[in-house]
């Protein structure tokens, strides 16, 4: 059979089939359906409704994602690193700052938080658009997006972090030589001996302990009061050995953000300044009660898999400027 | 286009009486659909090979024909645009039911001991390859096939229909034409 014979009885078989499909005119029953159409089909239907519904709220789902990942951009930009100022007064304690000074700010926690929680709640409404839309497969995506990407975060949030441990050892100066009483076995407590606009420092290890490489942004900067004592920069130390040795003042490498994989450690050296009411060398454990002691925060500012975390590093000891109430009640009455 | 509503108690079509009120627009698109409504119900017959859901596709095409229709300007037009969205609407009940892949175990078994016949005195397995060529098309091939051999509509009333462009239709055909070429040849063996 030719070609053209195949496609002939092609057609014609197919006629066939077609006209078995046809059930002649128009039951009595479909003419009544469609004869009430206009009566009934003034109000929307429900599921034109829902198809409104739904569209409206893909709408709002996409401008709440829009809007969370606007945020989320401008949020992760990173600040500007560090803070610039010269030393008040110059010490031997004092680095020359020759680069960043390793000071942050405390970065955006919460409102990145809530930047994620707006794209998370608009990836969720997107998903009940696209279900009512009759696309369940773009809907499930949409839902699997809206549920991983909180939970990402939430896993992130509340890994283990960054801590401090003395690995490397540990140098703090200037002290003041306090005994502590016999059988004491308490957390150490070092009394600074740097006075006003003096310098002080305190090296230790930051240590990662999560499990996923880390970068460290730099110490968060202390936001007390005027009398309170405050970092200046951070230095790092980066051929610190765990061999036993007696550390003593190193001054280290000007701070430049790092990245430390799980269980690395990173040696740092911070150096502060005690504040205007610090008694410094003068300090005498006898005068307790005359005195105040203001503790000095260490806060590390990094990333996990870019989630920003800020985290108080917790050493065997605890750093204490002991400080005058007098000086203290004249500061806060001066203007 | 058409006027609006003048409320006057009237007798309805079939002579029963109520309280009917007159609406123009209504009579008119009444008067459109009813002269179209059997050519409409056997498309979507051919098109959907299911008599209960045609009955639901022209009435839902009806519905949404009644809704548009105050864009229809030019009554001459009714048909196609009409057609249109009755197509539509069988295409997508087409795509529904293979997305549901329902399995009438029952009828699949009496079919098996009680294969249909539909010619009997041309009963060709051919005839039924093609048939179940056809139902195994995809829903936009299956929708130009029975615009082109049952409605028999040229390939430019075809994308009008569809609102496709004309090399779409005429590939579809080809596609669809192939295939079932196949299947008639793949019988005859």
């Amino acid at each position: 059979m030719s070609e053209r014979e195949e496609d002939l009885r092609l057609e014609r078989e197919l006629r066939e089939i077609l006209r078995g499909r046809d059930p002649g005119p128009a039951p009595y029953v479909l003419r009544g359906r469609v004869d009430r159409v206009p009566e009934e089909g003034q109000a929307p239907s429900r599921r034109s409704m829902a198809r409104v519904a739904g569209s409206l709220v893909g709408l709002a789902a996409v401008l709440a994602i829009s809007v969370g990942i606007v945020s989320i951009g401008r949020l992760l930009r990173p600040d500007a690193a560090g803070l610039s100022g010269a030393p008040a007064t110059p010490g031997s304690l004092m680095p020359i700052l020759d680069g960043s000074t390793g000071l942050v700010a405390h970065p955006p926690i919460q409102g990145l938080a809530l930047a994620f929680s707006v794209l998370a709640g608009g990836l969720l409404a997107l998903a009940l658009g696209l279900f009512v839309l009759r696309r369940p497969r773009l809907g499930a995506l949409a839902l699997l997006a809206g549920l991983v990407v909180p939970g990402a975060i939430a896993a992130l949030a509340v890994m283990p972090g960054v801590t401090g441990d003395e690995r490397f050892g540990s140098h703090t100066e200037p002290i003041s030589p306090v005994e502590m009483p016999p059988g004491f076995t308490g957390e150490r407590l070092l009394y600074l001996a740097a006075g006003p606009g003096e310098a002080f420092e305190t090296s230790f290890a930051l240590v990662n302990d999560a499990p996923l490489p880390v970068t460290v942004h730099g110490i968060e900067t202390v936001s007390g009061g005027p009398t309170d004592p405050e970092w200046i920069a951070v230095r790092l130390v980066r051929d610190a050995s765990t061999e036993p040795a007696v550390i003593t003042h190193v001054d280290g490498e000007p701070f430049s953000p790092f990245r430390l994989g799980a269980g690395e450690a990173m040696q740092v050296r911070l150096v502060g300044t005690p504040g205007a009411c610090a008694v410094g060398a003068a300090f005498d454990p006898a005068e307790a009660d005359a005195l105040d002691y203001r503790p000095v925060p260490i806060r590390v500012v990094y990333d996990i898999a870019g989630w920003p975390r800020a985290d108080t590093v917790t050493l065997s000891y605890n750093l204490l400027v002991p400080v005058s109430w007098a000086c203290l009640s004249s500061a806060a009455v001066s203007p | 286009m058409l006027g609006g509503l003048v409320g006057e108690p009237a007798l309805g079509r079939e002579g029963r009486a109520g309280l009917h009120v007159v609406d123009e627009r209504s009579e008119a698109f009444r008067g459109l659909v009813d002269r179209h409504l059997d050519g409409a119900y056997r498309l979507a017959s051919v098109i959907l090979n299911d008599r209960v859901e045609a009955e639901d596709a022209v009435h839902d095409a009806a519905v949404a024909a009644w809704r548009a229709f105050a864009g229809l300007h030019d009554p001459d037009r009714f048909e196609a645009w009409f057609r249109r969205i009755l197509v539509n609407g069988c295409r997508d009940r087409l795509r529904a039911r293979a997305r549901r892949r329902v399995v009438d175990v029952g009828r699949e078994l009496v079919e098996r001991e009680h294969p249909v016949v539909l010619d009997a005195s041309e009963a060709t397995a051919a005839r039924d390859a093609l048939d179940r060529a056809l139902a195994g098309l995809d829903a936009d091939h299956q929708v130009v096939v029975a615009l082109r051999f049952h409605a028999d509509l040229t390939v430019p009333a075809i994308a009008e229909a569809l609102g496709i462009p004309e090399g779409t239709v005429k590939s579809r055909l080809h596609h669809a034409l192939g295939r079932l070429r196949a299947a008639m040849t793949e019988a005859d063996r």
